[in-house]
């Protein structure tokens, strides 16, 4: 019996490790089981955490990746075998998070550069810099967008950051920025005064 | 940290969506759901486009008998491809090279063989590229809808490796067309058959893996659209 009660289940109440018990919930699971899900969480997350953590190192990130690690298994449970290893197929899924994670990670570390890198005497010339044109500018974007770009750009948070502190989701976080330095640049290339 | 505790959003999410799934048939399933599919790419060609000129004067085991080998080792790679695309059941990635080079060997034999048999030198040097190009060509609309079926049949898992894994169904859907061209081509000569037939093969292997990883990419892009990474950090 699980918590909830939301469905009569024969399953027992203690961690679920045995093979044919895994495969029993994750049966329920595809067939609708919140209870199975929750119990399956409970037998796999501290699993997974090991094996993500080792991937990625003691990083905060570890955690990031368990949820989106589960939110695949959520979105894939219809990939999983009735028969096959219950605890394979999730650790078949957490490569494949950790693989795209590392993809991302590697693609931004192409484009950005931490800001605690750059040398002092260009902070000195970014000093010396006319900001008037770009505040104006920024003057005239939505208070939304304005916001999201200065998050990402000037405070250089990351899109997952920003998502989580407006609570929308980190690909609108990106389109909002890539829209907002489109119209900052154009809107630079005009010059101040031309509307 | 208790693993017990579901963290909230990832709860509310699973909640929110938690229609019952049908879970996909086992590889050895789907690939028999493909033999329609070898067997449109193994007659169809020379049923399309006319048998080879010299097809009577072929020992029938290198005609029939090497071409369903070939579709024989494309479906196997095939079925390599569809398991590879199934979390937890993916093989190691030098199984997956062994099985490629099994299959560049395989294509490289059955070519030589067939060119040791019946040597069919062209009469018309100048004919090489015009007669290469015809042979792409005539290969194309038998390998684009396979293609484009078996990128169908494995975006539907979740390749660990999409790259990987398209370029097993890219290579296989490449050599299952050649066992029907090699009955339709009656050019065996190994500059022909390996520029041009092999051509195919290589591009059905680089294209298969470019679909494969965009596949994957758009699908991912998709469910970020959709808000799906939202309970990250919550």
């Amino acid at each position: 019996m699980y918590h909830r009660g939301e469905k009569s289940l024969a399953v027992p109440m203690s961690e679920p490790n045995g093979t044919e018990a895994l495969d029993r919930l994750m049966r329920e699971y595809q067939q609708g089981s919140l209870a199975a899900f929750e119990a399956l969480y409970r037998a796999l997350a501290s699993r997974l955490r090991s094996f993500i953590r080792t991937r990625v190192g003691h990083d905060a990130r570890t955690s990031d990746l368990l949820q989106e690690a589960f939110l695949e298994i959520h979105r894939s449970r219809h990939t999983y075998l009735p028969g096959n290893s219950v605890v394979g197929w999730a650790f078949g899924i957490a490569q494949n998070v950790v693989l795209r994670h590392r993809h991302i990670e590697l693609r931004r570390a192409r484009y950005e550069v931490p800001t605690d890198t750059l040398e002092p005497e260009a902070e000195l010339r970014a000093a010396d810099l006319d900001f008037h044109p770009l505040q104006e500018a920024l003057s005239k974007l939505a208070p939304d967008s304005r916001a999201t770009w200065w998050m990402r750009h000037i405070e250089g948070l990351s899109f997952d950051a920003i998502a989580r502190r407006l609570g929308i989701a980190a690909a609108a976080v990106r389109l909002r920025c890539s829209r907002a330095s489109r119209a900052l640049r154009a809107a630079l290339e005009q010059g101040p005064g031309n509307e | 940290m208790n693993e017990g505790n579901i963290p909230a959003s990832l709860l509310n999410h699973v909640r929110a969506d938690l229609q019952p799934v049908t879970p996909l048939p086992a590889p050895s399933r789907r690939l028999l759901a493909l033999v329609p599919l070898a067997l449109i790419l193994l007659f169809g060609p020379p049923i399309h486009w006319g048998w080879r000129e010299n097809f009577a004067l072929l020992p029938s085991w290198t005609t029939w008998g090497l071409s369903a080998l070939e579709s024989f080792g494309g479906a196997a790679l095939m079925g390599l491809a569809l398991r590879q695309a199934v979390p937890g059941l993916a093989v190691r990635t030098r199984w997956m090279g062994l099985a490629f080079a099994g299959a560049v060997l395989l294509f490289a034999s059955v070519s030589l063989t067939t060119a040791h048999m019946l040597p069919t030198p062209f009469e018309d040097a100048s004919s090489w590229s015009r007669i290469a190009w015809e042979c792409v060509f005539m290969e194309l609309p038998f390998a684009l809808p396979s293609l484009a079926i078996s990128a169908w049949l494995v975006a539907r898992a979740l390749p660990t490796r999409p790259a990987l894994t398209g370029c097993a169904y890219g290579l296989a859907v490449g050599l299952m067309t050649d066992a029907g061209m090699r009955l339709f081509c009656a050019v065996d000569q190994p500059s022909h058959v390996f520029a041009a037939h092999g051509g195919v093969i290589l591009s059905g292997a680089i294209g298969g893996a470019l679909i494969a990883t965009l596949i994957e990419r758009v699908k991912y892009r998709w469910l970020q659209m959709r808000g799906g990474l939202d309970a990250r950090g919550s």
